[in-house]
């Protein structure tokens, strides 16, 4: 008797996992890109960044489409008036097809656009992202030498600097961003190489203090902010060498009035390439190139993202030269891309590492750790 | 352990044959409902199914009620403020050796998730490739195609070869689906420009409300599949009438099967409530027995209705692309509130069915061991008939109500149920007077023997002849309904030859130049266009001899004419009438780009070609309210109607080609037959259902009467002899069924001709008698019974008669 309403009790399990396993439902699985990957491997036909040029504004403001890849980075931290800290970042990217498509059609296009609008909420501590992708074609998605789009996120020129409208959904954007220093060509002349072979390089400026003010939208909520922002351009083709993992970025408002960037290109044992660098600007806005062995950048804490990923969010940057030895910490954890790209982006304090004093507000990105 | 339980094991164990017997019936009922349910979810998501690729599930889609859109008004809503992620779409049906299918062309780019999983860089190899399409596993394996060699398919009239770059995760979404990126698609179907729809999330419907232009129209996923609801709901009655039926007789077969344990087990019951077993433990024990060989034998029935449900979905997937130009999904979905829904039903309606049984036992008096007779049946013949004549009568009044599918499905099956009522009694009455007319022979004593069963035969003799009966009112009506569209071909198709052209479209130029043929004295043509709401509308130019070929079933056809060729009215098809409700005189409306046309009904003619309807405008008329002057085929009269024209056609500057009159008529009738091969497969399902109830019955008989039999054999019946005994009883209980099939399958044929195919498809068919059905079922049903009666002769003689008769 147990023997056969065991085999009863098997059969019945099996036939209702059968019929449970009809039921299920694929949900489609979003294929992850590799930046890293993107970013090296360029066809021959793309031009290749080999040597300083002149760059010329405002034309350099626009897109670059005999490079394979290109893009268009604001981040930024705000304040609203009762002390809300808010934090933003939006980007707009550039891909080169390798081939352009031949059809007539006026869809018919030779380019990817992506772009990535982010908001960190540092009093709810919430990461409130949105990706966005078009094709070069129908006006869709572009930049212009006053102009920068993709459908209706869109950066218009200034007089005074850029004006950033852009809705996510859940949050939304509507930012004046006004140029008050002169803007920074990194490396030699905007010349910033990132590997030995010729190529491993990038043209790469940035506008590192913008005076932002203007609206976000939050849990439907319009809260008026105001706060400092960074804009980096950088455009290229096969910029990154083989060698490469990933970088650790930092761009740092600091409190005395400072502008600070460095980036630690790694390897795939996690060592510091010679080829990272930085920029030092002053507050009269004369600023002055970081080699690898000005600064160094070490981490200090790590997070376990809820897939088990180790990111390094807490640093020890040193900049003897500058007299700076400065400790930066995340407003929050999470703040970490989940979409095609998975990166950490997010906004940051910075203070004295032997003090604990704040000595300014930033934002670091840590990519190439989940690939 | 419980002695109940173990006496209930016990049984069943020394029963294997009756088990089983159970348990396939109710199997094979609930296999064949399941498989219909999940074939009816997959017609009505046919409509919804590219959008919930493409935007999610219960997305948006914005269409434009000429069918398509500009692709302007997508990059002007889509870079407006606030707009959400809209994807621009264009289909096109396309065909690989037989098998349609569907290119699904958007731009992959156009939402953040990416549709189907697409995303980014990720979407490169699809752009990349000016013929690249990507497809599912279980599309590229019906295909039969390899994924590293071109893909060569029918496309808008011509061929086209495609590369296939991706291979996609199997999804019933994407299924019969070649997915391809926009730019391609506009170049490859030469349509750029334009779009058929656009897509949106379905949070995106405030913003759209705002935003839409006046002359687009925003369509929720109901509305598709009601729509797609609309489109098939005749194919789908039919089916779910059909499975109802198969299930009705599974749930004989389990009732006979659960009856007969209990009467085996009469004198073990009468022991039991002897030796203190109460009614309620037995109660419990016995319902408990039927819960389990119910419960398990739904659960094999899901099983195999789930595989079941794929191949009937083989069956109806070409007719449905052809008949309503609907893109299935190549697999079934299954749900797991449609399986617990069938599942709970089939053991409500088993244990409801075994409730007479149940209150049977609780009958049995302590000590009672056996009976010598047939139990008397529950019902009297005379109510059985009251309730029949009950049931008829309401039956009756559901048939007659005019309009209401549901009302006169419910009707047939009403009089279906008397029907069986009073069949058993009807069926003793033939064996009677077989009885009658050969008293003293073996056969008359057999059929004898059976009239003392009737209570046990009644449910298998109800089953067979219904199963019978509805086999054969279908094929009669099938068969009438052929004959009645083959006539309807013949007289509509006046032309001596059509002609029709690779690139799909006929252009003025190309008309002049047949028009100048000297064999040709004059021309119609025909162009037809699928308005949103499913309706087809078709711009004719018809000459005197094109006229005379319609069946007018409403209007005068003299007065009509020129008021058609002036542009004053529209000629409309019967199903269009009858789901309009319009007659002549009434107005029928349509949208064209320029706006709402509305013309009067001038006359109603007898169309097949689609149960949705058609509205038909003289051709220079659609040409001007649509600007679109192509034509879908010409029809030539010629001079000499055997007159050879391969020569010209050679002249021709596209590639075109001549059908006679004799070849559209057997494509007609070959995707006639294609569309009804579905109901023979379920008729045939029914049939054999009907087969294991009586094998069960006459086993059961047979266990039963073992003592009878015994008896034969003492008295010095053969073992032959026996076994020729037991075959007559099955071949003549399957000659009585088959006899009472005729009147039954006279009255199916009616009533589906008559009633449920102008309420179902819009269309009426004349009534006709085809006999082959009949001539066919007859042997079939005599050949059946006597193999019905194999198993049981072989159970029976195989027993040593001596043990039963001592038994006593």
């Amino acid at each position: 008797m147990r023997l056969d309403l065991a085999i009863l009790v098997l059969v019945v399990t099996a036939l209702v996992a059968w019929l449970g396993w009809q039921t299920r439902t694929t949900e489609p699985g979003v294929e992850a890109i590799g930046l890293a990957q993107v970013l090296g491997d360029a066809p021959a036909h793309f031009r290749r960044v080999t040597e300083p040029v002149a760059l010329e504004f405002p034309r350099d403001h626009g897109a670059h489409p005999d490079y394979r890849s290109e893009w268009w980075y604001f981040t930024g931290n705000f304040e609203t008036a009762d002390g809300q800290r808010l934090g933003f970042q939006f980007t707009l990217f550039r891909f080169a097809l390798n081939e352009a498509q031949t059809a007539q059609s006026d869809w018919a296009t030779d380019t990817l656009w992506m772009a990535h609008l982010a908001l960190s909420d540092g009093r709810s501590r919430r990461f409130f992202q949105a990706e966005r992708f078009a094709r070069g074609a129908l006006e869709l998605a572009g930049a212009t030498e006053s102009r920068w789009w993709l459908r209706d996120w869109v950066v218009n020129a200034t007089p005074s600097g850029w004006h950033l409208v852009a809705d996510g959904g859940d949050f939304a954007l509507e930012l004046n961003l006004d140029q008050v220093r002169p803007l920074v060509l990194q490396g030699d002349s905007g010349y910033s190489r990132k590997g030995p072979e010729p190529g491993n390089a990038s043209r790469y400026y940035s506008a590192t203090r913008l005076e932002a003010s203007g609206r976000i939208r939050l849990d439907q909520q319009w809260l008026e902010v105001t706060g400092l922002a960074w804009l980096d351009r950088e455009w290229g083709s096969n910029q990154l060498s083989e060698t490469l993992a990933g970088w650790d970025w930092f761009a740092l408002h600091l409190d005395d009035g400072r502008d600070l960037m460095v980036y630690r290109l790694r390897d795939h044992d996690g060592n510091a390439s010679p080829w990272s660098a930085g920029a030092l600007v002053e507050r009269d806005g004369s600023s002055r190139t970081l080699q690898h062995t000005d600064f160094t950048a070490d981490a200090l804490t790590w997070w376990r993202d809820p897939d088990g990923q180790r990111w390094p969010l807490s640093w020890r940057i040193r900049v003897p030269d500058a007299g700076l030895d400065l400790t930066t910490r995340p407003l929050f954890e999470d703040q970490l891309w989940t979409r095609s790209v998975r990166y950490w982006e997010g906004m940051i304090d910075v203070i004295d590492s032997a003090s604990g004093q704040p000595l300014g507000r930033g934002y670091t990105e840590l990519s190439g750790y989940a690939e | 352990m419980n002695p109940l339980l173990q006496f209930s094991r016990r049984f069943l164990y020394r029963h294997p044959g009756q088990l089983l017997l159970a348990l396939v019936g109710i199997a094979a009922g609930v296999a064949v409902v399941t498989g219909v349910a999940l074939l009816r979810d997959v017609l009505i998501q046919s409509l919804d199914l590219a959008s919930d690729a493409i935007a999610g599930r219960d997305s948006l889609r914005i269409e434009h009620p000429a069918g398509r859109l500009a692709e302007s008004v997508y990059v002007d809503l889509a870079t407006r403020a606030g707009s959400p992620d809209l994807v621009p779409v264009l289909r096109a049906r396309v065909r690989h050796q037989g098998e349609s299918l569907e290119i699904l062309a958007l731009d992959p780019l156009a939402t953040s998730t990416g549709p189907m999983g697409l995303s980014g860089p990720a979407t490169a190899p699809l752009l990349g490739s000016a013929r690249g399409v990507m497809l599912s596993q279980a599309t590229l394996d019906r295909l039969q195609a390899s994924a590293d060699e071109p893909l060569v398919v029918r496309v808008a009239g011509r061929s086209a070869t495609l590369d296939i770059v991706a291979v996609l995760p199997n999804r019933p979404e994407i299924d019969q689906r070649l997915i391809m990126d926009l730019a391609n698609a506009q170049d490859l179907l030469n349509r750029r420009g334009e779009l058929s729809w656009i897509d949106a999330p379905i949070g995106a419907s405030a913003w759209l409300s705002q935003h839409l232009p006046d002359d687009l129209r925003l369509t929720s996923a109901d509305q598709r599949r009601d729509s797609a609801a609309r489109l098939t709901a005749g194919m789908r009655t039919n089916l779910a009438a059909m499975s109802l039926l198969a299930f009705a007789v599974g749930l004989f077969v389990v009732h006979a099967v659960l009856a007969f344990l209990l009467v085996q087990r009469r004198g073990q019951i009468g022991m039991l409530r002897a030796i203190g077993v109460t009614p309620g433990q037995l109660r419990t024990v016995l319902a408990a027995e039927a819960f389990v060989l119910t419960g398990f034998g739904a659960l094999l029935g899901l099983v195999l209705g789930t595989v079941l449900a794929d191949g009937l979905l083989d069956l109806v997937r070409a007719p449905v692309a052809e008949v309503y130009g609907l893109v299935t999904a190549g697999t079934v979905r299954p749900t797991l509130p449609l399986y617990l829904a069938v599942w709970s039903l089939a053991v409500a309606l088993g244990l409801a069915s075994v409730a007479g049984v149940l209150r049977s036992a609780m009958r049995i008096a302590p000590g009672e061991l056996s009976r010598d007779t047939d139990s008397p049946a529950a019902l009297s013949d005379r109510t059985l008939a009251l309730i029949a004549l009950v049931l008829a009568l309401v039956g009756s009044m559901s048939l007659a109500i005019e309009r209401g599918l549901e009302l006169a499905l419910a009707g047939l099956l009403m009089w279906l149920t008397a029907v069986a009522l009073l069949v058993p009694a009807a069926g003793m009455a033939l064996l009677a007077g077989w009885q009658r007319l050969r008293p003293a022979s073996l056969s008359g004593r057999a059929v004898g023997m059976l009239r003392q069963a009737r209570t046990r035969l009644a449910p298998a003799l109800a089953a067979l002849s219904l199963a019978l009966g509805l086999s054969v009112g279908m094929a009669m009506m099938v068969l009438g309904f052929r004959a009645a569209v083959d006539d309807w071909v013949e007289r509509l198709l006046r032309a001596d030859a059509y002609l029709t052209v690779s690139a799909g479209q006929i252009d003025d130029d190309l008309l002049a130049e047949v028009e100048a043929w000297p064999e040709v004295v004059s021309i119609s043509s025909a162009r037809q266009r699928e308005l949103p709401d499913g309706k087809r509308l078709v711009g004719f130019d018809l000459p005197a001899p094109a006229w005379a070929g319609f069946d007018w079933l409403a209007g005068d056809s003299a007065t009509a004419r020129p008021d058609f060729l002036a542009g004053r009215g529209a000629l409309i098809s019967e199903p269009m009438a009858r789901h309009g409700q319009l007659a002549v005189g009434d107005s029928v409306s349509f949208m064209t780009p320029g706006g709402e046309q509305r013309l009067p009904v001038l006359a109603v003619y007898r169309d097949y070609g689609s149960d949705r309807g058609v509205i038909a405008i003289d051709g220079s008329f659609y040409r001007q309210w649509f600007d679109d002057r192509r034509r879908d085929s010409l029809g030539l009269y010629l001079t000499d109607p055997e007159a050879s024209l391969e020569q010209r056609l050679a002249t021709l500057p596209v590639e075109a080609a001549l059908t006679t009159r004799g070849q559209v008529r057997a494509q007609t009738l070959a995707i006639f037959d294609r569309t009804f091969r579905i109901s023979w497969a379920l008729a045939l399902l029914v049939g054999l259902i009907a087969l294991v109830a009586l094998v069960s019955a006459l086993l059961a008989l047979g266990l039963e009467r073992g003592r009878d039999y015994a008896t034969l054999r003492a008295l010095g019946l053969t073992r032959s002899g026996l076994l020729a005994w037991v075959i007559t009883q099955t071949t003549a209980l399957a000659a009585a069924a088959a006899v009472l099939a005729i009147p039954i399958s006279f009255g199916i044929h009616a009533t589906l001709s008559l009633i449920i195919q102008p309420r179902a498809f819009g269309w009426t068919v004349p009534l006709s008698l085809p006999l082959t059905p009949w001539l066919l079922m007859l042997p079939l049903a005599l050949l059946a019974g006597a193999l019905a009666g194999l198993y049981p002769a072989w159970s029976i003689t195989r027993r040593n008669p001596a043990p039963l008769l001592r038994s006593r």
